[in-house]
């Protein structure tokens, strides 16, 4: 094991001794509750290498942090020596806004980059949860999306190429700067959603998308999933940025928007685009509406949209209190409504009000699960238990992205690993033969 | 050619019928879309997953590498051996497994024809987007091998992002799923490493793809400029303005006068360039789109602007894209196809560079290839027969890759590395870049056993292979356009 102070040191000689923290003043960089021996705030590119050169060859195993949104997710570390926080690589390296594209670095907020392009009627189309505070980084370690992925996809669809600094502390690039481009194997997709653990991605391109001309936001109100999935099936052709699902749960949080049956579901469409496309739109919408059964109609205020699709985007993040179950299971988008039916279901045997919120046409359904702390593990783990078999059936999967600690002593948070598990094991191996990156945390605890 | 015992072997996991030997009918498979060739041992048509299994571990006994291939229509020599073995042709596996149109996807398996897929979806009111130029004969499994793009692609992204997922055979033999229906699945993408590889890593034996709705409204617009920086500032412009066109191609001078000498298509010889635009979405604003586009047209100084409405107006205007390549190949014996991509802003100055390059060498240029994504298709016209000619035209192109990497761009935009661009790798990746690949071919353990010799310069991996002076040059079928 690594000397603590020996550590500090050595990182100090590295760094900037204002950006190096002993474990005293680590606390807030816990993960699982494991507390890191040192906290390192590179400021470059090359500060980042150093920093994995270092870890390398003192065998230090290193979490890599951005705005810490989703630090919950994954497995409980094997070992925990250095949280490497990208906060200070917060530039914007490249943007010619005649070309659409962009290349950050990854400790920049969303928010900031996404004020950045506003300025020349550009965006950066993800919209995961949290987008104040979560990392262009962090987004693309979880491939992190929100409601907007209807239209655009997620970070593989718009990522252009990245550099990354690998386990021995060298410099990579992958992919490039231009929209299309097929010169060796696609690195940056593997990195994507690789939780750090196959190299740290410290800047990325990105193509954006110009802002929509025009948004409205409509909610169709409907007795069952089912029925807004028949719904939705009606609206292939329409200028949809997003579509999201809400049970009643959901909405109440929510809570700014109309009345919803007591057991009903919310349909939450983004019309964006050209403004005669989103009036034509909204016009069919509500011709659909009149048309399904016991649907009622409202549309937002313009000046409320933008609050509520943030609320949205991060309505299943687990409670501040941490006592919460959140999955993420991912299904056909047809078998969201037997999903939501069987979660709901679920959910009333054990007399809980689970919230339900899904990126329908994604087919992605997020449900938490309030699971108060003095209880057990026992619930969480049945729980886990019933859901991961519901899913299985339909051949989808299931992650838990948020739960009690000790639940995850007991589960793989990202399911059981399938067929392609040992080729995944030997990628892992060639890209960080040490195990320092994020080491336990991935998937089958790489 | 294949030793007995080989073939017997062959026959006994395909069938006598699936076995190619004979050193002329050998020679159907020595070649792609580019003038490279090398003959396989063995060629075996498959029509299983378990019997493209079978042959990797006969040829992993055996110590032969596997080569796959489609309908050899690639523009990079990827489905060219290099050093012998057993090419696996996925022509026989061609069926359409299953379409789900509710959850808008598709299994299929490789040697499916990509138009066939979308004509068959036509009548459910889906389609696959990527459109890669030879649609009518290249193969999904393919299309996946070299990730192709095609002129819609400036939309709808490339084939990467319309595949969910791979049913593939790894170097060892094993069946293996990577990637699936549904999203966002748990562990790492292995899918999109195999997608664009080549046939370097694994052998695809189906696919899942992603499916769109078909547009309500599409409107094609050519519009006419006397010079080629208006139609390069227009191109930029449009892209600028965020106007998101679901097409935006260009064609030069010399690609004009080729196709109006062959097709008829209307195209004023005296102009310096044609750009074709197409906006495709809802009935109701596609209109204000292709006004929006024609606004900028002129006001860059188009000369021209034509509109089509109906399918045939719209076929009209295609004709003289469809038809250019077929029609350049009457110019020249040979032909040297250039792919390459530059920021959409640098395309004036590229393009400047790219005819002085043609000059200072003495060859034509002619450039026909999607602006909207600055994806250049410089076409050499030459005389393959002349003494000194493929060096010449292989150094001009060298230096309009150059051209491209030194604008910030890329040496392949959607033809792929294959044999002809593993030296220009190093234009673009440190030796620590390609390190980094090559660990993802070390997981695979597919090094030497399937089509090697292929994107890696040679002093990266293996080494052993160094082919001779290559250039992706042939003359051409009427029907093939980049």
């Amino acid at each position: 094991l690594v000397k603590e102070s020996l550590l500090h040191n050595l990182l100090e000689s590295t760094l900037d001794s204002e950006r190096v923290f002993p474990r005293q003043e680590a606390a807030s960089y816990a993960v699982d509750g494991v507390v890191p021996q040192v906290v390192a705030l590179p400021a470059t590119v090359e500060e980042v290498a150093a920093v994995m050169c270092l870890a390398s060859r003192e065998d230090a195993a290193v979490i890599p942090w951005g705005g810490g949104t989703a630090m919950g997710l994954g497995n409980t570390p094997h070992r925990y020596d250095i949280a490497l926080c990208l906060s200070h690589l917060n530039q914007v390296v490249e943007y010619e806004p005649a070309d659409v594209t962009a290349t950050v670095q990854a400790g920049k907020t969303l928010a900031d980059f996404q004020r950045h392009l506003a300025e020349h009627g550009q965006v950066l189309a993800l919209d995961p949860p949290l987008g104040q505070e979560t990392t262009i980084g962090g987004i693309l370690a979880v491939n992190a999306s929100g409601p907007s992925r209807h239209a655009y996809g997620t970070a593989r669809d718009l990522i252009l190429g990245i550099r990354a600094v690998q386990a021995d502390g060298r410099i990579i690039k992958a992919g490039g700067r231009v929209v299309k481009n097929v010169a060796g194997y696609d690195l940056t997709r593997l990195f994507i959603g690789s939780l750090g653990s196959l190299g740290i991605i410290v800047e990325a391109a990105f193509r954006l998308a110009p802002l929509p001309r025009a948004e409205r936001t409509a909610v169709v109100f409907l007795p069952s999933a089912q029925e807004a999935w028949r719904f939705v099936a009606q609206t292939a052709n329409l200028s949809l940025r997003a579509v999201e699902l809400l049970n009643a749960v959901a909405l109440r949080q929510i809570a700014t928007v109309g009345e919803a049956a007591e057991d009903g579901y919310a349909l939450v469409l983004a019309v964006a685009g050209e403004p005669t496309a989103v009036e034509r739109s909204l016009k069919e919408i509500g011709e659909l509406s009149r048309r399904a059964a016991a649907a009622s109609l409202a549309t937002v205020v313009e000046s409320a949209q933008d609050r509520l699709w943030q609320a949205i985007a991060s309505l299943a993040r687990p409670s501040p209190s941490g006592a919460t179950l959140v999955c993420k299971a991912a299904v056909l988008p047809s078998q969201v409504p037997a999903l939501s039916q069987q979660i709901e279901t679920t959910g009333r045997e054990l007399g809980l009000e689970p919230l339900v919120v899904s990126h329908l046409t994604a087919g992605i359904v997020y449900s938490a699960w309030p699971s108060p702390q003095d209880e057990g593990v026992q619930r969480a783990l049945d729980l886990t238990t019933t859901l991961r078999q519901a899913v299985a059936g339909l051949g989808g999967s299931l992650v838990v992205e948020a739960c009690p600690l000790a639940l995850k002593e007991k589960i793989d948070v990202w399911g059981e690993p399938a067929a392609d598990f040992p080729l995944m094991r030997r990628i892992k191996e060639q890209f960080d033969p040490q195990g320092i990156l994020n080491p336990g945390r991935f998937l089958g605890r790489l | 050619m294949a030793n007995r015992e080989l073939v017997r072997e062959l026959q006994a996991i395909v069938g006598r019928d699936a076995v190619i030997y004979a050193p002329e009918d050998l020679l159907v498979y020595e070649y792609d879309a580019t003038i490279e060739r090398g003959l396989p041992g063995a060629v075996v048509l498959p029509t299983s997953a378990q019997q493209v299994s079978q042959v990797v571990k006969l040829a992993h006994r055996r110590g032969l590498p596997v080569i796959a291939r489609g309908a050899g229509t690639g523009l990079s020599g990827g489905a060219i051996p290099v050093a012998g073995g057993i090419m696996v042709v996925m022509t026989r596996m061609a069926r359409i497994l299953e379409i789900d149109a509710e959850n808008r996807l598709a299994v299929v398996e490789p040697g499916l024809v990509n138009l066939d897929l979308s004509t068959a979806l036509s009548r459910y009111g889906l389609c696959y987007a990527p459109d890669p130029s030879s649609q009518k004969a290249c193969t999904l499994g393919g299309n996946v091998a070299e990730n192709a793009g095609g002129p819609h692609c400036l939309a709808y992204g490339v084939t990467t992002n319309h595949v969910l997922g791979l049913e593939v055979v790894l170097a060892d033999g094993q069946i293996v799923w990577l990637g699936g229906k549904t999203a966002d699945r748990p562990g790492y993408d292995l899918r999109s490493p195999v997608i664009g590889s080549e046939g370097t890593l694994a052998i695809i034996t189906k696919i899942i793809v992603r499916l769109l709705p078909l547009p309500e409204a599409t409107i094609t617009l050519l519009a006419i400029f006397n010079e080629m920086e208006q139609a390069s500032q227009a191109v930029s412009t449009i892209i600028g303005k965020g106007i998101l066109p679901a097409a935006l191609e260009m064609l030069d001078k010399l690609t004009m006068r080729a196709v109006e000498e062959a097709v008829h298509a209307g195209y004023p010889s005296d102009a310096d360039a044609v750009l074709l635009i197409e906006v495709e979405g809802l009935r109701d604003s596609v209109g204000e789109q292709a006004e929006a586009v024609r606004a900028v047209c002129e006001s860059t100084g188009a000369r021209e602007v034509r509109i089509g409405l109906t399918p045939g107006e719209r076929e009209a205007l295609w004709a003289g894209r469809k038809g250019a390549l077929g029609a350049l190949g009457r110019l020249a014996p040979s032909y040297y196809i250039l792919d390459g991509t530059v920021p959409r802003t640098k395309l004036p100055q590229v393009l400047r560079g790219v005819y002085q390059v043609g000059e200072k060498h003495g060859f034509p240029i002619a450039n026909v290839f999607h602006a909207g994504d600055g994806n250049l298709h410089p076409n050499i016209p030459f005389d393959e027969s002349q003494p000194g000619q493929v060096e010449k035209v292989l150094a001009a192109g060298a230096e309009i890759m150059r051209l491209c990497v030194d604008a910030g761009g890329t040496i392949t935009g959607e033809h792929g590395v294959g044999m002809e661009k593993c030296d220009f790798m190093r234009w673009i990746f440190t030796d620590d870049d390609l390190e980094a690949m090559m660990r993802i071919q070390v997981a695979f353990a597919s090094g030497q056993r399937f089509n090697p010799g292929k994107i890696f310069p040679t002093a990266i991996g293996s080494g052993e292979m160094a082919p001779g002076p290559r250039a992706v040059t042939r003359s051409l079928e009427p029907e093939a356009w980049v």
